[in-house]
């Protein structure tokens, strides 16, 4: 286990139906670090990161942030620790009669910032992302690809010190993803713990940009080598 | 969404939220103000009438002696009954009035006959009608109507409108005709030296009981006697029995209110949004907080908004469905008063009585929230 950023204990989770998804998982994502999570549809690749983000609770074993026993964490307690992380759903989850511009500022409404501040800092995200000139187009209107950079801008929006992304390249074309790639790089050069879930075939080709690798099989979890790390 | 330089996001949030769903909100908005407004016209004509008839009997003579005989009411002789009650240690300043009821050219009026001496009161700055003249209430003509009246009782006759008793005395004088001593006596069917009743005041207000076998016992001629505080209790009870009966328009905002109270609940209960939110950093109290919020700007215009239109259909001249429904006038009625002291408590209390289960609603729905778990956003697309 590490101190500084996500550690699984033992980690299992399992249906109400008895169907075991994880089982026993010990793995550590440094802070400061990009790791890659492949493995087959339907492997449980998001169930850990909604474990990690604390979004569910393990069957058996424990999920570590920073040292600390999260998963065992009243509602409470999670609940304000979880505004340190930052989610990317597969399912994406945005709200689609909000602007893109509203859905990006979710998690940084309840903060206490000045709003012209956040509005500012969003839409500077929102152009890195190539989201720009029409941030109050609602978020029906967009395409699959956009959408998508859209909930990525909203897991970065609050500058989450975890990062967990869940098949962020799906829609995207080869550029854009190279701007997400490069945007993780950033996130964790400031020290945040970025996990991928994908099973993008161009991830596992880059598999030299990620610090760590590792494959989701049969609820098991194995690390691969990352070229350049032997 | 616009650029607002706003240091409070929770709120600009509420805001935005509450557009998000606005018809529904805008009729939770009406609904509540309706309502609030139901309940403050009642509360407040209630109140109306109460402050305004202790106002007019604060006025009234201590005590009315009328003469009686077996077919009733009877003229009294003006001079002698005022010597004989004169007589009466504790009495003051008794006084002979020529009044009573004929009719007018719209309706039944009330007739005050004055003459300089006769002691009866005017608003500043009118004079006594001259024979031949009179002053009419704002209820008995129109103020652009005919400049002559025809009065009907004992014989008929036509006087001359000198001028109109002021429209904020209307509680008072709405269906009063004053004419000439001379002529209302003639009209009520009253000899000359004989008045309609006599009123009296008293040294202490508390003895006005026990004068009265006293008093009774002066006068050489059988008469009934009446207190100003029995008029009054008289009077309270009539309003509270009529306050009782307007009070029955809460039956219908009950079923109101609670469905109010429900919509409200309905209305903040988005399970799967709110879960979304959780996942995206929001804590349970964050939660609360944007459903307080927006309850609030919903709830406190709704509800000032609901107490500014009691407020105008209840004083604004002209109105006259509240007066009808409740108290049967007909025609326009007086005008109402109501200091904005007297006004405070019967709006509070209208506020108050939709406010709190609002209140409750929206602080019920926020609470549900807290419970609310992150991992709902996540259930439905579980892999």
């Amino acid at each position: 286990m590490i101190s500084n950023g996500l550690s699984c204990l033992d980690l299992t989770f399992a249906h109400a139906n008895g169907t075991t998804i994880l089982d026993n998982i010990d793995a550590d994502f440094a802070s400061g670090q990009t790791a890659l999570i492949t493995g087959a549809t339907g492997a449980g690749k998001s169930s850990l990161l909604h474990l990690l983000g604390g979004l569910l609770r393990p069957t058996s074993g424990e999920v570590w942030a920073d040292g600390a026993p999260v998963s065992r964490w009243s509602a409470f307690h999670q609940d304000l620790w979880r505004r340190k992380v930052g989610v990317l759903f597969q399912h994406l989850h945005l709200l689609n009669d909000l602007s893109i511009l509203e859905n990006v500022l979710l998690p940084r409404v309840p903060r206490r910032e000045p709003w012209h501040r956040m509005v500012q800092q969003a839409e500077a995200l929102m152009d890195r992302l190539g989201l720009g000139p029409d941030f109050q187009a609602p978020a029906h209107t967009l395409s699959g690809g956009q959408r998508q950079r859209v909930a990525l801008a909203r897991a970065l929006a609050a500058e989450p010190r975890f990062l967990l992304l869940d098949e962020p390249t799906s829609f995207q074309d080869d550029a854009n993803t190279l701007r997400l790639f490069a945007l993780c790089t950033e996130m964790a050069a400031r020290g945040a713990c970025v996990v991928i879930c994908s099973h993008d075939q161009r991830l596992r080709c880059a598999a030299n940009q990620f610090s760590q690798r590792l494959h989701l099989v049969q609820g098991r979890l194995e690390a691969q080598p990352c070229p350049g790390t032997h | 969404m616009m650029r607002l330089p706003w240091q409070m996001p929770m709120a600009v949030w509420a805001v935005r939220d509450l557009m998000r769903h606005g018809a529904l909100h805008l009729l939770l908005f009406s609904a509540l103000a309706s309502l609030v407004a139901l309940m403050a016209i009642v509360l407040l004509l209630h109140q109306t009438l109460i402050t305004a008839t202790e106002r007019l009997l604060a006025q009234a003579p201590a005590m009315v002696v009328r003469r009686v005989n077996a077919g009733g009411w009877t003229p009294l002789p003006a001079a002698t009954a005022t010597a004989q009650a004169d007589a009466v240690a504790g009495v003051l300043n008794p006084r002979a009035r020529i009044w009573g009821v004929v009719q007018g050219p719209q309706g039944p009026i009330t007739l005050i006959g004055a003459a300089v001496n006769t002691k009866t009161r005017l608003p500043d700055g009118m004079r006594y009608p001259r024979p031949g003249e009179c002053l009419v209430g704002p209820g008995v003509m129109r103020a652009r109507g005919p400049d002559q009246i025809s009065l009907r009782g004992a014989a008929i006759r036509s006087l001359t409108v000198a001028g109109r008793l002021p429209e904020d005395s209307s509680m008072a004088v709405y269906d009063v005709v004053v004419a000439h001593r001379d002529d209302a006596r003639e009209v009520l069917g009253l000899a000359a030296g004989q008045a309609s009743d006599l009123a009296l005041d008293v040294f202490h207000a508390d003895e006005a009981d026990a004068l009265k076998p006293i008093l009774a016992s002066a006068f050489d001629f059988p008469v009934q006697i009446s207190l100003r505080e029995t008029q009054l209790k008289r009077h309270h009870n009539f309003i509270a029995l009529r306050g009782g009966t307007a009070c029955l328009a809460f039956i219908p905002a009950l079923p109101a209110m609670a469905a109010l109270v429900v919509a409200t609940g309905l209305l903040g209960r988005r399970r799967r949004e709110f879960a979304l939110l959780k996942a995206l950093g929001w804590t349970g109290g964050d939660l609360l907080r944007l459903n307080l919020y927006k309850g609030a700007i919903v709830g406190a215009p709704a509800i000032a908004t609901g107490m500014a239109l009691a407020y105008g259909l209840m004083f604004t001249p002209g109105i006259t469905w509240a007066a009808r429904l409740l108290f049967g006038w007909h025609q326009a009625p007086p005008a109402l008063y109501l200091s904005a002291l007297a006004a405070g408590p019967p709006l509070a209390l209208s506020a108050l009585l939709a406010g709190l289960p609002y209140s409750a609603a929206v602080f019920w729905a926020g609470l549900r929230t807290l419970s609310l778990d992150a991992a709902h956003v996540v259930e439905e697309n579980r892999e």
